[in-house]
């Protein structure tokens, strides 16, 4: 099978077993009972033994295809580190956001090739017009690439921004590292998820190093003027197409800055996109606030807000 | 500051073999100060006799007899001129080094004994090296070839040609540019000079294994420096051509025509069983902005890789500790840089940098040096 054919089953096969796991929840929601992983056909009672079966091939024939989308994976070279000069490889889905690697909530990937120094990635990504349709949850950043002032203010942390070619959209993934490695600070979310392997130990955790952490990027913490990173020495980045990545520091040439965009967090379910506001506060001019309402809305925000309204 | 300050001996050339051999009864092993040297073993001066029974001596002198490593140290370039130093270890004798010189005035070695390699590279590091607390750019990143790298360490000292020529026809350029003709000649001129006044000869004089690399410069390295940003364009014509100095170009020239310090080179050798292995050898350079700290990589093919690095002060002591802790206690670089980043927020805790860091006494959280609260808990840091 290829890979649109193991991801057409896989999206089928997906909504055979949300169909059947919803009808087995509502049957025994109506006896008082909560469906679990743990029930077996007897517990789910005769009546509903059909859907049982079904839902129980249908996660079966599920993970042989995981394991088959895995087996298309490749670990290919998409960075290098600043400190060492090593090639990171990583199994980047590079034909579409509708692989699962790229499902946030439950991605399938390879482990990553890195040195030592190697200490965190993030991304982001320019959409194309035309959305692949998923049915799971596609988390890839804002739609320009940006860095994260929390871990570049360590003096032995710098980045590396790489762009990666996804299906019809341009990927820019940006890799964290360190020399001498960086110890007690959280790294952040692998890009496209919603947790990293976290695997040492962090302050104020005594249980042993190595589990997953969910650590979302807030919006307030992400920088998008990477002019000023590069000019401090902290930012590197290489050249789209360069198979030989070459790590470089001039700004004169860097195609990464200044790129226009939303810098929303974009996800994408289904095909349609919609923007994760998150709970983040954002900062906005006068100016700025002004330009995103009517003169009529924000008359109504000011005498709701003076009537004390939420 | 210097915390640990070296014990200092002057001994004089004729008297060191003779207080070693028949003062200390010990012989010269490979790899030592006077190893293969045919000299004479008596010591006549009487004001040496004392230091036989001085226990610091008498372990320089086990160490200097019979050393496991041996540094051969190399500083000039800049305004100064070539002087040589070698350090000497011995896994017995724990972590401290000695550090020997020639003085040719006064005709004595004067000899350094710092009670451990971590005290060696403060004194190097505040004697030598920048001061620089800021990261500055690396605008040559790793995995340049040996020729690659030497054409961009010729790419910047262009710039000082171009300058110096422009100051004696009485000109001013305002597109500092070369001939590609001129640029090539000079590279091989530059080369054979042995003149470490410039960046590019001080490297092979500072660090003379390095000429018994085999590799040949590749005229088609050039376009590292446009790779690299060094080099704006070329500006073609009936004689080939010249090469223009881009921003970059300019900056790195600039920093290294008005603000070079010095150079250090380090050979680092290892002894074992009478052979003596060069292991590794690094290339510091420097300059009022940084520390350009350039280690040389060698391949199983033969070729060399070359890692070029801009340090400030603190990350500079951080990286030649962990060289010299590697090289000296004979350790893999994992493990060095695993028992490092443990040491040094334990070490240096309570200094101005990021590399070091606070905890908050509530949370354990790591803290920045200008945190006045803890982003965790919210514990005020005092």
């Amino acid at each position: 099978m290829d890979r649109k054919e193991i991801l057409q089953e896989i999206f089928d096969k997906s909504k055979e077993f949300d169909d059947c796991l919803e009808h087995l929840q509502q049957a025994l929601w109506t006896k008082g009972l909560a469906f679990d992983n743990q029930m077996t056909i007897d517990t789910v009672g005769e009546e509903n033994g059909e859907f049982f079966k079904a839902l129980e091939a249908s996660r079966s024939r599920l993970a042989m295809l995981g394991d088959s989308y895995k087996e298309l994976l490749i670990n290919k070279p998409v960075t290098r580190c600043p400190f060492t000069g090593n090639v990171v490889e990583m199994s980047v889905d590079m034909d579409g956001i509708d692989g699962l690697w790229w499902n946030s909530d439950n991605p399938i990937r390879l482990d990553i090739s890195a040195p030592k120094t190697f200490f965190a990635y993030d991304g982001a990504m320019k959409l194309n017009q035309s959305l692949e349709k998923t049915p799971f949850t596609v988390a890839p950043g804002p739609d320009s690439p940006f860095v994260l002032p929390r871990l570049l203010s360590f003096d032995q942390v710098k980045a590396v921004i790489s762009q990666i070619q996804v299906g019809e959209h341009i990927g820019y993934l940006m890799t964290y590292f360190c020399d001498p490695f960086l110890v007690y600070e959280p790294r952040i979310n692998d890009w496209g998820t919603n947790r990293y392997w976290e695997s040492n130990p962090l302050p104020g955790d005594f249980s042993t190093p190595g589990k997953w952490i969910p650590l979302d990027p807030l919006k307030s913490e992400m920088d998008f003027d990477l002019t000023h990173w590069m000019q401090k020495g902290k930012l590197m980045w290489i050249k789209p197409g360069d198979t030989s990545l070459r790590v470089r520091s001039s700004i004169n040439s860097c195609p990464f800055l200044q790129l226009e965009g939303k810098r929303e967090l974009q996800v994408i379910k289904q095909g349609e996109l919609s923007y994760n506001k998150g709970f983040d506060y954002v900062y906005r001019t006068e100016e700025e606030f002004e330009a995103l309402f009517s003169k009529e809305e924000l008359n109504r925000i000011n005498e709701e807000i003076e009537r004390g309204d939420e | 500051m210097v915390e640990n300050k070296p014990v200092i001996f002057e001994i004089s050339t004729k008297e060191l073999n003779g207080l070693v051999q028949k003062g200390l009864g010990l012989t010269w092993g490979s790899g030592s100060l006077y190893f293969g040297i045919d000299s004479k073993t008596s010591f006549e001066n009487s004001a040496y006799k004392e230091l036989v029974k001085n226990e610091i001596f008498v372990k320089v002198g086990r160490i200097l007899a019979n050393p496991d490593n041996w540094i051969v140290q190399r500083t000039g370039g800049g305004q100064t001129t070539l002087q040589a130093a070698h350090i000497y270890h011995a896994l017995a004798e724990g972590d401290c080094v000695v550090l020997v010189t020639l003085d040719l005035e006064s005709d004595q070695f004067i000899i350094n004994y710092h009670e451990s390699f971590t005290s060696y590279t403060d004194w190097l590091v505040e004697h030598f090296c920048s001061d620089s607390k800021e990261m500055a750019v690396n605008f040559m990143p790793p995995n340049l070839t040996l020729s690659q790298f030497y054409i961009v360490l010729h790419g910047i000292d262009v710039y000082k040609r171009i300058a110096y020529s422009n100051m004696l026809h009485y000109h001013s350029e305002p597109v500092p540019k070369i001939s590609a003709k001129e640029f090539y000649k000079t590279l091989g001129d530059s080369l054979a000079s042995g003149d470490i006044r410039w960046l590019l000869p001080s490297v092979e004089n500072l660090i003379p294994s390095l000429k018994s690399v085999d590799y040949s410069i590749n005229p088609e390295d050039i376009k590292i420096l446009f790779e690299l940003d060094f080099l704006d364009g070329i500006i073609t014509d009936e004689q080939g051509g010249d090469f223009v100095l881009s921003n970059i170009g300019i900056y790195n020239g600039i920093e290294f025509l008005k603000h070079w310090i010095i150079s250090l080179g380090f050979e680092f050798n290892r002894i074992s069983n009478g052979v003596i292995t060069n292991e590794k050898q690094l290339y510091i350079a420097p300059t009022r902005f940084t520390n350009h700290c350039v280690e040389f990589e060698h391949e199983e093919s033969g070729d060399v890789l070359v890692n070029h690095q801009v340090y400030t002060k603190e990350l500079l002591m951080y990286k030649f500790n962990e060289h010299l802790k590697m090289s000296l206690t004979q350790k893999q670089a994992e493990t060095v840089a695993l028992e490092q980043s443990s040491d040094v927020s334990n070490e240096t805790e309570g200094k101005e940098t990021k590399v070091v860091k606070n905890y908050c006494t509530q949370c354990g959280n790591a803290l920045r040096p200008e945190a006045k609260f803890c982003n965790m808990c919210g514990t005020p840091i005092k």
